[in-house]
């Protein structure tokens, strides 16, 4: 057992719960923090409890937000006819980095994922049938990443979207990542590249 | 430590952190074997990875572990994807019929106990899960799966009584007494289940179809009527056995079948 003093102890207990991170490095980060002066270290306290505070989901797009809506769905100029249904809001801030699309999005919070446990009702999947309810919904791009659950879900709202048949559903363009080499590419990809291939 | 090498098809994936995955899979000649796998999903500039693009539930492919049956996890090295099932995922019951099989297996096989005959039996009926002889294939696939892991309910004879069962309109089946029921004691059973006879008695056949060849042009074909309750019964009955619940049943069975009532 360590002979730490309990507040360090917790401290590095803390840390040692975080993703990537070992009792070593929490050690290492708790003794930099001690080390560090007070208004310093007093920072990561404030700015975690400000993150926690400040920051909930879009209740239209369920995007992580501090106003709502979020400054997407508010965005008079973005075409809120089109909709790209992405699994997290990183995967949103990945597609909103290319800025290339002016539609919305609708983040699900997840995927289906039967065997880990993950049901449809652990997702946003009823909040988004609301949203095609609407009626202003023209198309629904399928943003989820291309696995088997990723598919699995995708495959399970275009069933529940057929209901809607104004709305039109799209899913992104699969194939080789553009900068790569052929040679380095697994047979799926290639598979998927030679089925979407494109006319020059 | 020693290296080995397999063909293997993974079973269940978790993303243990960013670019690290653990995967159960079920390697031919090794059995159920769980690997870490570090920097599954890194890539360099040009779209090379060690584990050829990361590996995802179901791939097969060719994989080099560290391999001691001392440890609980191994270490994945290399993997190069094989098959990849791109057809299967073009189809909502497939993709749940994959994970229905890849739910099972990992339940009832053991860990580092191999059964080639059931790879090749499970590596044949996952291509087939696209077409639209899905539901045979899957039937006979869980059967084979059941038979080989000593899981296989009893169905000609009463479970309870050891007398073959005549043929009725209506059979029963319990999963507590272990298979069917026969009428005269149908009555004392509290957990039975109605099935029609003619259900139960296809079971029989798809066991008692040779297996060896290409499975799938041998089978009858099937429809969700007769398989649902049958994967249904199957499932209640594994439940039982394993003592817990099966997280894809809801999927592949929507409406399992209701016990009878006992009469008082
Ligand atoms: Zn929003």
């Amino acid at each position: 057992m360590s002979n730490y003093a309990q507040s360090i102890q917790d401290l590095m207990n803390e840390l040692a719960r975080l993703p990537g991170i070992g009792m070593r490095s929490a050690e290492r980060i708790a003794f930099h923090l001690l080390k560090q002066k007070p208004e310093e270290a007093m920072k990561l306290a404030t700015a975690i409890r400000d993150v926690k505070t400040r920051i909930r989901h879009c209740s239209i797009c369920y995007n992580l937000t501090e106003q709502d809506p979020c400054a997407i769905c508010a965005d008079a100029g973005r075409d809120q006819g089109l909709v790209c249904v992405v699994e997290q809001p990183k995967d949103l801030l990945a597609l909103e980095a290319t800025g290339l699309y002016r539609g919305v999005y609708h983040v699900l919070l997840g995927r289906i994922s039967p065997l880990e446990g993950v049901e449809e009702g652990d997702l946003t999947i009823e909040p988004l049938m609301q949203r095609l309810a609407s009626g202003q919904v023209r198309e629904v791009i399928m943003g989820l990443n291309p696995n088997l659950e990723g598919d699995g879900t995708a495959l399970h709202l275009q069933n529940l979207m057929s209901q809607y048949p104004q709305v039109a559903v799209t899913r992104l363009a699969r194939g080789l990542p553009a900068g790569s080499n052929i040679e380095y590419a697994n047979r799926n990809i290639l598979a998927d590249a030679i089925s979407g291939r494109q006319k020059m | 430590m020693a290296l080995s090498r397999d063909t293997c098809i993974c079973l269940r994936k978790f993303e243990y952190s960013e670019t690290s995955q653990i995967l159960t899979l079920l390697g031919r000649e090794h059995g159920i074997v769980r690997v870490m796998a570090k920097g599954a999903h890194r890539r360099t500039k040009a779209g090379a990875s060690k584990f050829d693009g990361g590996i995802d539930l179901l791939d097969r492919g060719q994989a080099v572990f560290t391999f001691d049956p001392a440890r609980d996890l191994q270490t994945l090295t290399e993997w190069h994807l094989d098959e990849g099932h791109l057809e299967l995922r073009r189809n909502l019951r497939a993709v749940y019929l994959g994970q229905y099989a890849a739910e099972l297996l990992s339940l009832l096989l053991e860990n580092f106990d191999p059964h080639p005959a059931l790879f090749d039996r499970l590596e044949q009926m996952l291509p087939a899960l696209a077409t639209s002889q899905r539901e045979e294939v899957f039937l006979a696939f869980e059967l084979e799966l059941l038979r080989q892991t000593g899981h296989l309910p009893q169905l000609g004879d009463c479970a309870n009584c050891a007398r073959p069962i005549n043929s009725s309109a209506t059979a029963y089946f319990s999963p507590s007494t272990g298979g069917a029921i026969c009428r005269d004691c149908e009555m004392i059973i509290h957990d039975r289940l109605a099935i029609d006879a003619r259900l139960l008695r296809l079971l029989i056949t798809l066991l008692r179809l040779p297996h060896h060849g290409s499975m799938t042009q041998r089978l009858p074909r099937l429809t969700r009527h007769q398989t649902d309750p049958l994967n249904g019964l199957l499932a209640q009955y594994l439940q039982f056995t394993l003592g817990r619940g099966l997280r894809l049943m809801r999927y592949v069975i929507p409406s399992p079948i209701r016990r009878v009532p006992v009469a008082t």
